[in-house]
């Protein structure tokens, strides 16, 4: 299957098109706004939840990238597609999401001994909500794949996520990341080798003792 | 077909994106690799397993939830039909009305700082009168700090200043015309052209005043004086010196400062305040032209109702009384009076009504009949003293000294039934003569003798009116009612 031609299939919706809608909206119909979002919130929110790896989060958040749309679509000139331009700020807001925020985090502190203070001694203790046992017992094979994506660098995970779980083209992809296309492909074929490798490495933990630890979702 | 070149097009065998031929030729070329058939392996392995994960169900009310956080956010329709000038005009009218009330509630309810010799219940009683619009709310001129912004008075000195020239009356009508200085003489032909008819009323502006005080009068003002203009000027500037505390005795700024920082009309009231200190040192000549002229004569009268203690509430009641039957309008004393007295607490408690307040006094715009009508009232509790306002009251001048505790002596009182002394003081018979401009035409000399003509008025008019308007308990108007201006004080004994 091409990926390009499906993601071609959906820019074609039936009814008005995305620059239609988009005109519609940028003239004050809301309804029309209201269109695009029926339109592409559930690539939106596949694209986001691959991306963060929880379901809570990826809503959260696909609902930021459509408030961000509705109020930045002032500055949309045009120039790209409509799903290009939303799955860049999508990208973009799930990036900031996964970027750790000082403080945000609960810490671990140590008391007594060393020197310093105590802030000097805390260690934040990184999110792990990225959990593939979560779901082993319903979908397992999909969850193990879901989990072994959230293993990946974030770069990997995002190429991954738009190329093969989203079917979007390396151009579309280029321009949504930010990156020559030669980069983008490069970056893809090693994220590929290495999704397939962990998830080997998944397969035959998971034989051994019967789920997927979560500890392995932070091995790299 | 090289390695590296099967390597770089394993993607594109993976993704599919080659035509059948392609492929086959490509994945022919694979075989001869097992690391890179295994390779190509992992690709379509990988892109199957990532093809696993495009169903996501998605999250219930996910559209609702993203619709209200769109109407949360932006604005709502209602509002956006309206446009943004419209809002914002909408948005400045209101804004102006709130200030516009909040500035009136400030105006109606005096602040509890407000100097007055009231009490508090005293104060209550003339809110309700001020309220119901007997007494006008004074107090919006109480955050006024230039004097100027005083329109009453400074309409008032004007009104006079412009029948009068003020820099002759107040420099002839206190001490004569002693003859100019060597220096003066000399001035004309220093200055050239027009300077010799500037000289002729510069010189006796350098004349000593009562006890020996020299009053200055650069050249700057004397010609303001003769071509009658900047009258109103003087008039807010004298006023403004009212409000400017004086140096303490012999604390003159230095010259350099106070041509930096001090006010002209300063630098004037400082030196008349040092009225017998004895005979001023001789001025410079570049002092004599940077000093200002003396200030018009003031109309503000300091009132003074030395009472019984134990009759103080009663005089107050009858003063609050009084002043809300006839509607008179009260305002706060100017702050900063100019009292060299302030350095003595026990002058300060004298002068503060000796409550303890702090408060000086109230100032209280009356007519002529309304100021005889609360002499005769105040008289009734005890003693009236009447003096000039400091700032604009020259050193010594019929029986007053400049200022009492100034200048060493006792306030000089208003005898109970006798007029106040007049306030014009002497006037000379004669100007000094003028000298004609140099190289003056017939033009120029018509022109002077209309001045000195003119100026023969004056004194005839100001010798007909002996206290020139100028202040007095009791005094009968000599034309339509005009409004005095009174700073009262209650004294307790």
């Amino acid at each position: 299957m091409d990926p390009s031609a499906a993601s071609n299939e959906t820019d074609r919706p039936a009814g008005p098109s995305d620059a239609e809608l988009v005109a519609s909206a940028r003239g004050g119909d809301r309804a029309a706004f209201d269109r695009l979002v029926e339109r592409h919130q559930d690539r939106i929110y596949g694209l986001v939840y691959r991306f963060l790896g929880d379901r809570e989060r990826a809503a959260d958040t696909t609902q930021d990238v459509f408030v961000k749309a509705y109020v930045g679509l002032a500055r949309f000139r045009g120039e790209a597609a409509f799903a290009t331009w939303i799955y860049r700020i999508a990208v973009n807001e799930a990036r900031s999401r996964l970027r750790p925020k000082r403080g945000a985090g609960p810490k671990l502190v140590f008391v007594g001994g060393g020197g310093g203070d105590e802030e000097d001694r805390a260690v934040e203790i990184p999110d792990r909500t990225y959990e593939p046992t979560r779901r082993i017992g319903q979908q397992e094979t999909a969850a193990r794949i879901h989990g072994v994506l959230g293993t990946l660098d974030p770069e990997d995970r995002e190429l991954i996520v738009l190329r093969d779980v989203q079917g979007l083209g390396y151009e579309e992809i280029a321009r949504i990341v930010d990156r020559p296309l030669g980069t983008v492909k490069s970056t893809l074929h090693r994220a590929r080798l290495k999704f397939v490798e962990r998830y080997r490495q998944a397969e035959r933990g998971a034989g051994s003792t019967g789920v997927l630890r979560k500890d392995q979702g932070a091995l790299k | 077909m090289e390695r590296e070149e099967i390597r770089a097009r394993l993607m594109d065998l993976a993704d599919g994106v080659l035509s059948a031929e392609e492929a086959r030729r490509l994945e022919a070329e694979v075989r001869r690799h097992p690391d890179l058939a295994h390779e190509l392996e992992a690709l379509r392995e990988a892109i199957r397993l990532a093809g696993r994960l495009r169903e996501t169900a998605l999250p219930e009310g996910l559209s609702a939830s993203i619709r209200a956080a769109i109407d949360a956010t932006v604005r709502p329709r209602s509002v956006r039909a309206i446009p943004l000038w419209l809002a914002g005009s909408a948005a400045a009218a209101v804004l102006a009305l709130v200030v516009g009330y909040l500035l009136l509630v400030r105006a109606d309810s005096p602040a509890s700082g407000d100097r007055t010799v009231l009490s508090r219940a005293d104060r209550e009683a003339g809110d309700k009168v001020r309220e119901s619009g007997a007494i006008r709310p004074a107090e919006t001129w109480r955050a006024k700090e230039d004097a100027r912004g005083e329109p009453e008075l400074a309409e008032e000195l004007a009104e006079k200043a412009t029948s009068l020239d003020l820099l002759k009356r107040s420099e002839k009508s206190l001490a004569g015309a002693p003859p100019a200085a060597p220096e003066d003489a000399a001035a004309p032909r220093l200055a050239g052209k027009g300077s010799a008819r500037r000289a002729g009323l510069a010189a006796p502006a350098q004349d000593k005043v009562g006890a020996g005080e020299e009053p200055p009068a650069p050249e700057r003002e004397a010609r303001d004086a003769e071509d009658g203009r900047s009258l109103e000027r003087k008039a807010g500037v004298a006023l403004g010196s009212q409000r400017r505390a004086a140096p303490a005795e012999g604390q003159d700024a230095p010259a350099g400062a106070a041509k930096k920082r001090v006010p002209e009309t300063e630098t004037r009231a400082r030196k008349l305040y040092r009225g017998g200190a004895g005979p001023a040192r001789p001025k410079t000549r570049s002092e004599r032209l940077e000093d200002p002229a003396p200030p018009p004569p003031s109309s503000v009268l300091h009132v003074a109702l030395d009472v019984e203690a134990p009759r103080l509430d009663a005089a107050r009641e009858a003063l609050v009384r009084f002043l809300q039957q006839n509607g008179v309008v009260v305002r706060p004393v100017p702050a900063a009076p100019l009292r060299q007295e302030r350095a003595d607490p026990r002058s300060r408690l004298e002068e503060d009504g000796g409550d303890r307040t702090g408060e000086r006094g109230i100032q209280i715009l009356l007519t002529e009949e309304q100021a005889s009508r609360l002499e005769g009232l105040l008289r009734q509790f005890g003693s009236v003293t009447s003096s000039l306002a400091p700032a604009a009251r020259p050193a010594e001048h019929a029986g007053l000294p400049a200022h009492p505790a100034a200048a060493g002596a006792p306030r000089a009182p208003v005898e109970d039934g006798k007029p106040a002394p007049p306030l014009g003081g002497a006037v000379p018979a004669e100007l000094p003569p003028r000298e004609p401009a140099r190289g003056g035409d017939a033009a120029g000399e018509a022109r002077e003798r209309e001045r000195q003509k003119s100026s023969a008025e004056l004194r005839r008019e100001e010798a007909k009116d002996a206290d020139g308007g100028t202040g007095g308990l009791a005094r009968t108007p000599a034309r339509a009612p005009k409004l005095r201006t009174w700073i009262l004080v209650l004294r307790p004994r």
